[in-house]
């Protein structure tokens, strides 16, 4: 799944099941799937710098 | 030693699978919950340069944070204006292998900000000696020690 500079991403592992630019949308996804090995992350916005 | 958590540098979660990605961050996890015992799970960037935990605007909402009245704070290259706030706080994964700090300080940004969870000196700092270890190693990686 191809995840863009700075995008917010909720992981299974080292998997990827959902991206997206608002953190909002992505803790609902998290919420609703309630599984303890959810875990959310964000893209680095750069190359360069993390934020 | 009552407490030792290490947690290895991760990969961007974009490119975490793949064999030829060398960029490395200094990712732990933790959880953030509120009163209403909601929790979430986030890997945080462990920043010695800040001051404490400071959160994403809508991150801080969703957990239904309170607002503690706003103040003005300075980064490398910007300023603005946070809120404060308490939250509950966890490092580490869920069992033995984490610590709970109860309800902490925090900040959380006044807008939408492009950044990542931040996790400052406060409280981290207070109760572990954090060592950044990435001389000699295949894999940096950071190290919690409770004395």
């Amino acid at each position: 799944m191809k995840v863009a500079p700075g995008e917010w991403v909720l992981l299974k592992g080292d998997e990827v099941i959902a991206h997206n630019r608002s953190i909002r949308e992505i803790i609902r996804v998290y919420q609703k799937m309630k599984d303890d090995n959810l875990i959310i992350s964000k893209e680095p916005s750069s190359q360069n710098c993390y934020y | 030693m009552a407490l030792r958590l290490v947690f290895p540098y991760k990969k961007p979660p974009g490119v975490r699978k793949s064999p030829t990605s060398e960029r490395l961050y200094p990712l732990i996890p933790v959880v953030f919950y509120n009163s209403n015992s909601f929790s979430i799970k986030v890997e945080a960037l462990l920043d010695s340069g800040a001051d404490g935990i400071l959160l994403p605007r809508g991150f801080a909402e969703e957990l239904g944070l309170q607002d503690g009245g706003t103040i003005t704070t300075s980064g490398v290259l910007s300023e603005g204006r946070v809120h404060r706030t308490q939250v509950g706080f966890k490092v580490g994964a869920i069992g033995p292998k984490s610590y709970d700090f109860g309800v902490v300080n925090a900040v959380y940004t006044s807008t939408e900000r492009d950044i990542p969870v931040l996790i400052g000196r406060d409280p981290l700092f207070k109760k572990f000696r954090v060592i950044f270890e990435e001389l000699q190693r295949e894999r940096p990686r950071i190290v919690l020690e409770m004395p």
